[in-house]
């Protein structure tokens, strides 16, 4: 079986974790967030590490979850719902509570609970272009899991507008609005990645480290631990609803979903 | 008599001006300095004469942040004694944040470190170009823990996970664009530029600007309250003991790459 996520580290303790599931555009299925939260639970007790970066293994970073995974969640009995959200929220809050900084590096795109992931890593490289894109609206699903994470990082204004129409937004539009702290030329990926992590390796590991933790406890969403169950409640809701179901049917069928008028010509008003 | 940490002047019009005098170590900031600035504030903002608060500095630099040769000799010291300074530190910086006039800081040179907090405690900010800023705490194996809260509110979270986790040097420019900063000045050109500010805060009611800077920390619950203020000052203290910071101090003072630096590594880009 091939590993559908990948670790390595170097000799400088820099792990990189690769998403890698390529048929499916990395997208989380319910192993495939139950072997991150394994990977990620290690990796916080790992000694000698300095720092963690994320990527993606073929087009893209991450296009979000399975939306077949989400629908089959959405129609189990709601405890069942409930307990599998936790653990897909636990993704990103043990991303936010890694002991050492997350680096994400994205090319390609970044869709739905990848944009999550984008916004619960510390600092966020890009290639110019890459696009971004909260999705969940479009295929009948409620974007929420990030939200604890998205909405400091690019203020209630832009995300109202972003996750309620799911537009597709440039690396430079996402740089601009703040998902994105650096956007370099395609294929400087590694070249940023490696100027960055050269800082943070002149930086004393356990001030790194505590440096974090103060932020997190500082910060007031992330210290808000109804935030994240709220938005654990509203993801299970939200797969649960009849528009999921149509959405992910619409997705598998490649057909535009139900709700979805046909553009009006000028004609018809 | 030693020379005067900070300097203190109120003109006819209301303007306060403190400014911060220990060029020969880039304005960097021991206990007495830290108290002083202190007192300064808490003067100007009890005396009736005084509008408007600004914060200068004399010498090149605006200001390096604490003075690591007295991190250093008290790192060594009892967790008491080091718990005394992170307290210090804590309460000027939350008397500068909170303090109940507006508060105007002009940057020349470069500021590092606790400069950052004192930049961000402000309410506007004024900085020559070609300014370099940098969050160095990380650097000697320090928490910047009394300037973080602050620092969140000016330049936003993901900002600050950014730039104080990587200790970069960014400039003037780039603090404007991430909100540190309200203007870029030429060089030499921060007496003509702050004129227009101290001109339209002069215009404004004082009582109303004073009710409007409360109102802001009391609708955005940005004061900084006694339990998160004890977190501070542990976390702050108990790092500063550290080895790690005891070896990140000497890295500074020895001009080398601290210990924890990769080794075999030729890229001296950040020296």
């Amino acid at each position: 079986m091939t590993k559908t996520i990948d670790i390595e580290q170097d000799r400088r303790g820099i792990a990189t974790l690769t998403i890698n599931r390529r048929g499916k555009l990395n997208s989380f299925d319910e192993a495939q967030v139950n072997l991150f939260n394994d990977k990620l639970a290690t990796l916080h007790s790992q000694d000698g590490l300095r720092a963690l970066v994320l990527q993606g293994a073929g087009k893209l970073f991450c296009a979000g979850a399975d939306l077949i995974y989400l629908r089959d969640k959405g129609a189990e009995p709601w405890e069942k719902n409930l307990a599998d959200a936790k653990k897909y929220a636990a993704m990103m809050t043990q991303l936010r509570k890694l002991k050492v900084p997350v680096i994400a590096k994205v090319h390609g795109g970044a869709y739905g609970g990848g944009v999550g992931m984008v916004a619960a890593s510390d600092i966020v490289i890009s290639e110019s272009t890459s696009s971004f894109a909260i999705t969940e609206g479009r295929y009948g699903f409620t974007a929420s899991i990030m939200m604890p994470y998205l909405l400091p990082r690019i203020g209630t204004r832009q995300a109202r507008r972003w996750c309620l129409t799911s537009e597709q937004m440039s690396a430079k539009r996402a740089f601009s609005i703040g998902l994105v702290d650096l956007v370099v030329d395609v294929g400087c990926l590694d070249v940023a990645l490696e100027k960055l992590l050269d800082g943070l390796l002149h930086n004393g590991p356990t001030s790194v480290m505590e440096t974090k933790l103060a932020m997190n406890y500082l910060s007031y969403s992330i210290h808000n631990h109804t935030a994240v169950k709220k938005s654990v409640i509203a993801f299970a809701k939200g797969r649960a609803m009849k528009s999921a179901a149509e959405g992910a049917a619409s997705f598998i069928e490649s057909r535009k979903p139900r709700w979805a008028l046909p553009a009006i010509s000028l004609k018809e008003i | 008599m030693a020379e005067q940490e900070v300097l203190l002047s109120i003109d006819a019009r209301g303007i306060g001006t403190i400014t911060i005098n220990r060029p020969q170590v880039y304005n960097a900031y021991n206990a007495d300095l830290l108290e002083a600035l202190g007192q300064a504030i808490e003067a100007f903002v009890d005396d009736k004469h005084v509008r408007i608060i600004q914060i200068r500095s004399n010498g090149k630099l605006f200001q390096a942040g604490a003075d690591i040769n007295w991190l250093k000799a008290n790192s060594s010291n009892s967790l008491e004694v080091n718990r005394s300074i992170s307290e210090l530190t804590t309460n000027t910086f939350k008397t500068l944040n909170e303090c109940s006039k507006p508060l105007v800081v002009l940057v020349q040179g470069g500021c590092f470190g606790g400069g950052v907090g004192i930049v961000a405690a402000a309410d506007i900010v004024i900085s020559e170009e070609g300014v370099e800023f940098a969050i160095t705490e990380v650097r000697w194996g320090l928490v910047a823990g009394p300037i973080l809260t602050q620092l969140v509110s000016a330049i936003g979270l993901q900002n600050t996970r950014r730039f104080s986790l990587t200790a970069e040097l960014f400039d003037a420019n780039r603090a404007l664009e991430i909100g540190l900063i309200h203007h870029v000045c030429p060089v030499g050109g921060l007496d003509k530029a702050v004129l227009p500010v101290f001109e339209l805060l002069l215009r404004a009611g004082p009582n109303a600007l004073n009710a409007t800077k409360q109102l802001i920390f009391d609708a955005t619950g940005t004061s900084l309250d006694d339990k998160t203020a004890h977190w501070i000052i542990n976390q702050n203290a108990s790092q500063r003991q550290s080895s790690e910071a005891s070896e990140g101090l000497a890295s500074f003072v020895e001009r080398r790459k601290p210990s924890w630096y990769p080794r075999g590594k030729e890229n001296d880009q950040n020296y």
